[in-house]
């Protein structure tokens, strides 16, 4: 009886360990890609809505399983969670744009000051479209970029306001790359993960 | 010997939920991506609820 209490109890410890050791070494991204969707209709935390809240609409359902959510005044944001540091970031957002001849999408730089206001600006290459059309840009990033562990993007549309049009947006999609991790660096690599964890930095 | 069992399920549960909301900052992040922090949460519920029964029955049996 107690031989089986103690497989037991070592089986439990086992299971702890395994999960954690399991959780960190998917926080580290060691393939060097991380891919997040988000479609509105469940909600996934990593990505947020849109905001500020008087710029944007409600979640809004088409269908069962088409949700989106409306700008109407620019500039919109969202900000994606990322458990680490990363060097490029390519997002699609699927969009409908019947009216507003420019859309433009931004990445933007971590603010040191209230009123730091640098970012990266692409627009994209087919803004408008009656139906829903996907729109894909890329960019840089970096711990230059980390705002508070996540990446913060801006949907600018200059002149949507004024000229009271409105896009809808169903999807968004962002593929996360950095270099992957080695295994003869793990260590060090794990390490100074949890440091700046727990130092709440960048990672 | 079945009482132990869930007494120890229930303390290494109750462990592991405390240290996944530690590594969440205690807020939904990157755990909750990977994994449903929720499961852990209803097995040291359960647990917690069934070595609560069983001390009763205990009890009453005495």
């Amino acid at each position: 009886m107690k031989h089986i209490l103690k497989i037991y109890r070592i089986f439990l410890i086992l299971i702890v360990l395994l999960l954690g050791v399991w959780l960190i070494s998917k926080n580290l991204v060691m393939a060097g890609e991380l891919i997040v969707e988000k479609d509105f209709c469940s909600p996934l935390r990593l990505i947020s809505d849109f905001y500020p809240e008087n710029r944007v609409g409600l979640i809004e359902r088409e269908g069962d399983t088409e949700c989106f959510q409306k700008i109407f005044i620019e500039p919109a944001y969202f900000k994606l969670k990322v458990p680490r540091t990363f060097g490029r970031v390519k997002v699609e957002i699927i969009y409908q744009n019947p009216d507003h001849p420019i859309l433009q999408v931004a990445l933007i730089q971590k603010r040191v000051n209230p009123l730091d206001w640098n970012f990266q600006l692409k627009p994209l290459e087919n803004p408008m479209s009656q139906e829903w059309q996907s729109g894909i840009v890329e960019f840089f990033a970096g711990p230059n970029y980390m705002n508070n562990h996540a990446l913060e993007f801006m949907i600018s549309a200059p002149g949507l306001t004024k000229a009271r049009h409105e896009i809808k947006i169903k999807k968004i999609k962002i593929w996360l790359y950095r270099s992957p991790v080695n295994w003869r660096d793990i260590f060090p690599d794990v390490k100074n993960y949890l440091i700046n964890k727990i130092k709440k930095g960048n990672v | 010997m079945f009482d132990r069992i869930l007494k120890d399920l229930l303390i290494a549960s109750g462990i592991c939920f405390f240290m996944l909301c530690i590594i969440e900052d205690f807020q939904p992040g990157f755990v909750s991506f990977w994994f449903d922090i929720r499961i852990v949460l209803y097995i040291a519920l359960s647990s917690g609820f069934l070595v609560l029964m069983n001390e009763f029955a205990f009890k009453l049996k005495k």
